[in-house]
């Protein structure tokens, strides 16, 4: 069944139509991720609303087309104008924009594409082939686990995103919260809804749009620089970079590994598997000082690793829905968008596994469109570097307000981008994580449906989620997790001070 | 002219200092309660504890089930905003868990910072940036808020190019680019109304539609059929979506039954 699935996603994809939406997903991407202050959550989130009348896997493949793509085109800005198009390409500035001052550009930014595509091939298909694997864990799984799976997603953002722990929790209750409005999921009892406008809820995707979109206007309307001033010099030979990376396999495999690992850990994301894969390229290296000054190792671990983390942050994003990072957070908002539920039934051969397979191909596909559209069109890419963001501003506003909406006419959803914007851009002024805000919003109708679940099961008894006897040792194994990561550091600081004092 | 220069400097310069002094006072009054300067984050808390707040008491009209969950997550949302708020007040293990921060991954990243680059290094999740000119995001929110009352008024088609003129006077855009940006917006908006959503021509607060450009209003179905075939989704507006196009005023508050599964809580 599950190979059927698999040829039948082959037969979806190889069409015309799929195909050009892989391509123009991918174009959308790059164009994204190279300009600077925008990235692939905000490209996502304006996208989103305009894939309504799209069917969901031309859809899912479109909004993940633009989350490869960016993280390829991310790494134009950094190694031409030395800021980082995305945040996960912030290593990339390090050794890429040193070959560019020494007139070797295009061949950085050929490394960069071979790099992108070879890990995200090598990463992609690691995931197919582990997905059988994945089945069986996630068809293993009952109410009170996925109750707790999303619980510990939530966690764990907590503690990886930078700044206080409460904070984060804060963060990700107060998305929870957001989505207490509207009607119940299990007794459609209307909660909150003192206006007609709020039957429906806070439409969540409105919510993505003002976190994403406004915020992140209103924080480039604050900020000076980060455009070329002037033609950038792409010098270099285009084969030199694909040459020099191919002669690194061990370094390829290796951060794409590491951005996979790293980015399937809910909020982790590619900024952090981009700075570890490239820190261990520096430890690994017999010439470390040679690092920061234009080393073709170090552009090819931080392309690798964040293309590497495309395909890790999909296992928690479509095993449980939990998002591996913002933009896994508005794939799965485009998942919900399209009626997709991320869980069993993406992995279900008379659901939507054929789905998911298409979804994976067309990255394998997206890839290979990376490669060509890096290395032809590389002496053409610092175009992209030169457009003022005070264009940007307007248009990205204009193109979040019409999206939103288009998507139910509903003026409220209007007020919402303007309401969350405005939060957004100060929860990360202050270190709030907006990943575990997202998170809850994301997550707050499958927890809730999950802890329902559980509590009818256990005729309302909070005993379901600890008692390893009755009910099995995942949940409790689960609940010691979800302790360990939000009191661990606290405890061992303790357990060190302690140690010290004795 | 120059009366009008002096004018306006003095309108400009007292308005200035009133809202300096009313921070300051701000700020001063917050450093009495919470123990430091107020800032937005106070703001911020504020808002999340008053919303909580309210929505767990009035969890309390709702059915057992229904309850449930608002309750945990307000109640959870009103101990964490009251410990944030109260952090000064807060004894030393419990100022820790709330102020400092706590990473599993801290090791890896401060290694990196230490040894390769003094670099501000961002996660995916939360990140703190430096704001050149305060001025943009103000008039960034405050123009997006006129944006969204010149929607409920005139309807979005026209209201975008308006905030689009705006927005490049007040970037300081040159003529000519502020009019091909104000063209290009306006484009955009006319391609949304003949393809996606026909409403946005009409303000949904007055119901006040303003003529549409001639040639599209005046039944030239050729440049409708253009730009249908330029999006490449024309065959996706739904009979749902032409019904609710012609809809009424009441259709518009969201009741009607053209729903694209956007509520996360299905």
């Amino acid at each position: 069944m599950t190979v059927e699935s698999l040829f039948g996603a082959f037969e979806t994809l190889l069409t015309f139509e799929t195909m050009i939406w892989v391509v123009l997903g991918i174009l959308l991407g790059i164009i994204v991720g190279a300009l600077p202050g925008l990235g692939p959550p905000l490209g996502m989130a304006i996208i989103l609303p305009m894939t309504a009348p799209l069917s969901p896997e031309n859809a899912i493949i479109l909004l993940i087309g633009i989350y490869s793509g960016s993280m390829y085109g991310g790494s134009i800005a950094a190694i031409l104008i030395n800021t980082p198009g995305v945040s996960s390409s912030a290593a990339t500035m390090f050794d890429g924009y040193p070959m560019s001052k020494q007139g070797k550009a295009a061949t950085a930014l050929s490394i960069s594409a071979t790099a992108s595509t070879i890990a995200g091939l090598f990463t992609i298909t690691a995931l197919i082939l582990f997905s059988p694997f994945l089945v069986e864990v996630v068809l293993a799984v009952g109410s009170p686990e996925r109750f707790l799976v999303a619980v510990l997603g939530l966690a764990m953002i907590t503690v990886v995103t930078r700044g206080s722990v409460a904070k984060g929790l804060l963060a990700g209750v107060a998305g929870l919260l957001v989505t207490t409005v509207g009607s119940a999921p299990m007794s459609l009892d209307n909660r909150y809804t003192d206006s007609m406008l709020l039957y429906d809820g806070i439409d969540f995707v409105a919510v993505l749009i003002g976190l994403f979109a406004i915020a992140e206007m209103m924080k480039l309307a604050g900020q000076t620089g980060g455009i070329a001033d002037q033609a950038v010099d792409i010098g270099g030979g285009i084969i030199d970079g694909a040459v020099e990376t191919i002669k690194r396999p061990f370094t390829v495999f290796k951060s794409s590994m590491i951005g996979m690992i790293v980015g399937s850990i809910p909020g982790a994301g590619s900024t952090v598997s981009n700075f570890v894969a490239y820190s261990e390229a520096v430890r690994s290296s017999d010439d470390p000082d040679s690092f920061g000054s234009g080393n073709e190792t170090g552009v090819v671990a931080s392309e690798a690793s964040n293309n590497g983390t495309v395909a890790g942050s999909l296992i928690p994003a479509i095993s449980f829905g939990i998002p591996g990072s913002s933009s896994t957070a508005v794939l799965i908002a485009g998942l919900l968008m399209h009626n997709l539920r991320p869980g069993q039934s993406m992995f279900d051969p008379s659901g939507e596994l054929a789905l998911t397979y298409t979804m994976l191909l067309a990255l394998l596909v997206g890839n290979v469109i990376i490669l060509l559209v890096g290395l032809t069109l590389v002496t053409r890419l610092g175009i992209l570097t030169r457009i003022d963001t005070n264009y940007l501003i307007p248009m990205v506003v204009v193109l979040s307000f019409l999206g939103t909406y288009a998507l139910d006419s509903n003026p409220i959803d209007v007020v919402t981008i303007i309401v969350f914007g405005v939060i957004g851009f100060y929860m990360v002024r202050y270190n709030y994580s907006v990943i575990a805000f997202v998170l809850g919003v994301v997550l707050g109708g499958i927890a809730e449906n999950n802890l329902y679940t559980s509590l009818q099961i256990s005729d309302g008894s909070y005993m379901i989620f600890l008692n390893p006897i009755e009910y099995g040792w995942l949940s409790p194994l689960l609940v010691v997790a979800i302790v360990a990561i939000l009191f661990g550091p606290f405890l061992k600081g303790r357990l060190d001070a302690y140690r010290e004092s004795a | 002219m120059d009366d009008t220069d002096t004018v306006g400097e003095t309108v400009s310069r007292t308005s200035r200092e009133g809202i300096e002094t009313v921070t300051t006072r701000l700020s001063d009054a917050g450093e009495v309660v919470f123990r430091e300067r107020g800032t937005m984050e106070h703001v911020l808390l504020l808002c999340f504890l008053v919303a909580a707040s309210y929505m767990f008491w009035e969890a309390s009209e709702f059915a057992a089930s229904a309850a449930m969950f608002p309750r945990l997550t307000a109640g959870a949302t009103i101990v964490l905003s009251l410990l944030l708020l109260g952090r000064n007040y807060l004894p030393g293990p419990l100022r820790r868990f709330v102020a400092e921060p706590a990473q599993l991954l801290g090791g890896d990243e401060d290694d990196v910072e230490a040894d390769e680059q003094p670099t501000e290094q961002p996660t995916a999740g939360a990140y703190t940036y430096d704001i050149d000119d305060p001025r943009g995001p103000a008039v960034t929110a405050g123009l997006c808020v006129l944006y969204l009352g010149l929607t409920f008024t005139i309807g979005m088609l026209y209201a975008t190019p308006i905030f689009v003129a705006l927005f490049a006077w007040w970037a300081g855009i040159g003529r000519q680019r502020s009019i091909a940006l104000v063209g290009v917006g306006f484009l955009t908006a006319l391609v949304f109304y003949l393809v996606i959503a026909p409403e946005i021509a009409v303000g949904w607060y007055t119901g006040w539609e303003p003529p549409v450009p001639l040639f599209i209003g005046g039944g030239d179905t050729s440049a409708w059929a253009t730009l249908t075939v330029l999006a490449g989704v024309g065959g996706g507006r739904t009979t749902c979506e032409t019904a609710r196009s012609h809809g009424t005023t009441a259709d518009r508050e969201g009741t009607t039954p053209c729903e694209h599964g956007v509520n996360p809580n299905p």
